[in-house]
């Protein structure tokens, strides 16, 4: 019984997400620190767009259909039916394009604004939890 | 490991920026110097960067997706200090007492400009690492606060 | 944005806190029914729940550990831990009070 109230599927997928920017974050200010290195390419990780596809493929009715996936490496058509629960932050390089003479793909505007949008979420994500929390804590007190 | 790593991340570009700041700065004291311990005019110093690995052990296991993890550099590494192999400068100067028989004398091969806009460029990476840097310990302390709740 | 499935979830929570709630006392309900013969119902009720305690404390401790050894890296990670922890022993404690408040005032009555 308190382990539902104090990890339900929501707060577990608050969690997920705070663990996801952090990830973010480290991966920004790598791709940070290596604006001047030669060769470098950048990263990001993905997590909000598999959050956003499963949220829809969870509302979706199962009488449509799904182009079925034989192999790890085929390209999803339509939405992949996951739990919220098996949604897992991934880092994903991108090898495929060059910004300038020296093979590095990293433009520090656009990192800079990455940085500063992930920077809200992850603290938009800490208020939730923090008032979450503060809730439950004041229903335990009985509102005083 | 992420959070307290992003640190060490921002923290090894910053101490990076920093030496190209400092090799961009000894280039620009050393723009006439004519003779040096080997030799010769000065050279010009430039940084060689590259990522800084962690460790490749126990990668073979890993799932694809973990791997791609754990071969995430962590941060940047400088290689070393290289000088330019460009050749010196020749100017016309007889009066110098490092002139050769023609009366040229061997300069720095140092154009000022590109120094001043190597200096810019790092001056504003150092910024963007200590913008990583302060984002991170709000984050960080963001997060501390859900203790008060 | 990845801020407006933010929000939406977020109210979302709000109607599951209440459902919550809700579960909450229908389970005080049935705690409270005392079936002849069946006295050990909410004793185990209890127990579970100060087992459950005790389990949220020790995986506050184990992040505690793992964030003073470098295991674990994110703060956030180790408060929700704490936080959570917290919130159990507090629930705990106040439904002990409560138990010790009825019972004071059982003992109490005049006959």
């Amino acid at each position: 019984m308190i382990n539902k109230l104090v990890s339900n599927e929501l707060m577990d997928l608050v969690q997920k997400s705070m663990d996801a920017s952090a990830l973010q974050h480290k991966v920004l200010s790598n791709n940070l620190a290596n604006v001047d290195t030669p060769g470098f390419k950048r990263s990001e990780v993905i997590f909000g767009e598999k959050l956003k596809q499963a949220v829809e493929g969870r509302s979706r009715s199962s009488a449509e259909l799904d182009v079925a996936k034989t192999d790890d490496r085929h390209m999803g058509i339509g939405l992949e039916r996951k739990s919220l629960g098996e949604i897992q932050p991934e880092v994903l390089t991108e090898n495929n394009s060059s910004l300038r003479n020296d093979r590095n793909n990293v433009d520090i505007d656009v990192e800079m604004s990455k940085l500063a949008q992930n920077t809200v979420l992850f603290n938009t994500l800490a208020q939730i939890t923090q008032q979450q929390f503060s809730q439950l804590k004041s229903a335990i007190r009985e509102g005083r | 490991m992420n959070l307290f790593s992003s640190f060490e991340i921002s923290g090894s570009g910053l101490s990076a920026q920093r030496l190209r700041m400092d090799t961009v700065a000894n280039n620009i004291a050393n723009v006439n110097t004519t003779r040096t311990a080997e030799g010769g005019p000065y050279r010009r110093l430039r940084v060689v960067f590259e990522p800084r690995q962690s460790e490749p052990l126990f990668l073979l296991p890993l799932e694809p997706k973990e791997r791609a993890m754990a071969q995430l550099s962590q941060g940047v590494r400088v290689t070393g200090v290289s000088p330019d192999p460009a050749g010196a400068k020749m100017v016309y100067d007889p009066g110098h007492p490092d002139a050769d028989a023609k009366g040229y004398v061997a300069m720095p091969n140092i154009n000022i400009v590109n120094e001043m806009v190597d200096m810019i460029s790092a001056s504003r990476a150092y910024e963007a690492n200590v913008t990583a840097i302060n984002d991170a310990k709000s984050m960080a302390l963001k997060a501390l606060e859900i203790g008060k709740a | 944005m990845a801020i407006s499935p933010v929000a939406d979830a977020y109210s979302k929570s709000l109607t599951a806190g209440m459902l919550q709630l809700n579960e909450m006392s229908t389970m005080a309900q049935a705690a409270a029914k005392v079936v002849p013969g069946s006295a050990e119902t909410f004793q185990q009720f209890l127990a579970s729940a100060i087992g459950q305690t005790v389990e949220l404390q020790k995986a506050s401790e184990k992040k505690t550990e793992g964030f003073l050894s470098g295991k674990v890296d994110n703060v956030h990670e180790v408060m929700i831990a704490e936080e959570k922890a917290e919130i159990a022993f507090q629930l705990t404690m106040s439904v002990r009070n409560k138990i010790v408040e009825a019972y004071q005032e059982v003992m109490r009555m005049q006959i």
